[in-house]
């Protein structure tokens, strides 16, 4: 049997040799490790459970830093296949993707929480744990997404990055990112696609999408405020923001 | 003597087996990351292809006349294509040489549902001549929409953000309110698709009849603030009701 593993590795590499460049395709920095659950179908056809939890272990990367909260930005493309073009599930008419990079790269947050870590509430200091609790060192910072209703023919793409949000040394350091993915068949039916670390070039997209959030959907949102399309009220807390808040320039640990 | 050769063929043992694994764990290690550079690889290549794919079909909508659109904006229309999903939508709504009038001649033919997407865009390429159509026939169009509805994207998510249509459907007014009041019993779901907004939406369970009690509501005060505990919304619906 791990004779059998060898060889499959061995192709695999090979294969990624062979394959012409893709020069970002380097794990990027990982400092802990993810512990990654998707269920395909977890709330029936069309829907994808998915758990994903990311330890910080400084060490992993030859770093002491402690740091004492620690969050999820996702960001995500959804490919219709049918119809050949990237699908969203808000924003557009007036203002275009107005959270999108050119690559329909978007970091995901219901667009009344004003904050882009995915759990992360309108007072900015409370981690929603049914969407993504805050970590810290050696304590797991899990997301909890249920993408669903999209239709058949859909490919779902994620990159969930972890970031430390307080701390005295490593304050907006990317610590690790997950990249995951699901498709539906024409049926409706869902399995899992590709889940493994992510890459540096991933990674350079999601810097894009940093910027698009802090550049387009920063001021779009204080205009959809103004005009009463948009209460940025998270449902949970009693902060209600006037427009989103912009993301500190984030850099690898 | 005997028991110190023993001791040192022991640890000589030991530390060749120790080397061994250590040596197979560098092999594990160095195939794992092996595979998964592969599969970061062939990831990135599948998105790559992806985005070519889509940039392709924007060109190709890039390449057609403003009539072949329109005829694809009302088919995208049939199927419920949110404004902001529809191919057709994307690219006229870029343009500038948009005939106002052909659009607002295709809501007064059609009247219904199949209508939407020609409102939506006139009403933000052409706001005057979209005023020019009478409140009812605007209304008819979006409150069909609404009713048909499968999933509600197109509308948003109330209290939290509003979609072009539910701020033209608010527009409208009084007109709008008695094909709202019917929809006032209807209890099926009014889902939005997503990630997070899937997750929100199965959250609060919105109805159909939640989205009718909010434009109710707001077309009667904008100040309306919309509860979303299920029971005041329950409430507020039973009073609307007699």
């Amino acid at each position: 049997m791990p004779g059998r593993s060898l060889v499959v590795a061995g192709l695999l590499a090979a294969l990624a040799i062979l394959l012409p460049g893709c020069p970002g395709c380097q794990t990027a920095t990982e400092c802990g490790s993810w512990s990654f659950t998707g269920n395909p179908g977890a709330q029936g056809p069309n829907t994808y459970g998915v758990n994903d939890g990311f330890t910080f272990t400084p060490a992993n990367c030859n770093n002491s830093c402690n740091c004492s909260v620690d969050g999820i930005i996702q960001m995500v493309m959804v490919y219709d296949a049918a119809n050949e073009t990237w699908l969203e599930s808000a924003n557009g008419e007036l203002y275009g993707s107005s959270r999108a990079t050119a690559d329909h790269w978007m970091i995901d947050q219901f667009d009344s929480w004003g904050n882009a870590y995915y759990g992360l509430e309108n007072d900015g200091v409370t981690f929603d744990a049914a969407f993504n609790n805050a970590g810290s060192n050696g304590v797991v910072s899990t997301l909890n997404d249920l993408p669903g209703g999209q239709g058949s023919n859909i490919f779902f793409y994620a990159l969930d990055v972890d970031v430390c949000y307080n701390s005295k040394t490593c304050q907006n350091s990317i610590l690790g990112s997950y990249f995951w993915s699901w498709h539906s068949d024409n049926s409706g039916t869902v399995s899992s696609f590709v889940n493994l670390k992510g890459w540096t070039s991933i990674e350079a997209e999601f810097q894009k999408a940093v910027t698009v959030w802090n550049t387009n959907w920063v001021p779009i949102s204080k205009t959809l405020v103004q005009n009463n399309m948009l209460v940025m009220s998270d449902g949970v807390s009693s902060t209600i923001l006037n427009q989103a808040v912009a993301l500190p320039t984030l850099t690898d640990l | 003597m005997l028991n110190f050769k023993r001791l040192m063929l022991a640890g000589s043992l030991l530390f060749i087996w120790l080397t061994a694994c250590n040596q197979q764990n560098n092999q594990d290690n160095q195939n794992n990351q092996a595979a998964q550079a592969a599969q970061q690889q062939i990831a990135a290549a599948q998105i790559d292809s992806l985005q070519k794919i889509v940039a392709h079909t924007s060109q190709r909508f890039h390449s057609y006349k403003n009539d072949t659109l329109i005829q694809i904006l009302v088919a995208e229309s049939a199927k419920q294509k949110e404004p902001f999903n529809s191919l057709a939508y994307r690219e006229l709504v870029t343009r500038k040489d948009v005939s106002a009038d052909t659009l607002a001649a295709i809501v007064r033919r059609l009247k219904d549902r199949n209508a939407l997407l020609p409102l939506i865009l006139l009403r933000n390429l052409n706001a005057t001549v979209y005023k020019s159509l009478p409140a009812e026939l605007r209304a008819g169009v979006l409150t069909d929409a609404l009713r048909a509805s499968k999933m509600f994207n197109t509308w948003g998510f109330p209290p939290f953000y509003l979609q072009d249509a539910s701020v033209a459907l608010i527009d409208c007014g009084r007109p709008a309110v008695p094909a709202l009041k019917q929809m006032l019993r209807d209890t099926s779901a009014a889902p939005v698709f997503g990630s997070k907004q899937y997750m929100e939406y199965l959250h609060y369970r919105y109805r159909v009849c939640d989205y009718a009690l909010f434009f109710i509501r707001k077309i009667e005060d904008p100040k309306f603030i919309f509860p979303t505990a299920r029971d005041k919304r329950d409430s507020l619906i039973s009073v609307e009701l007699k």
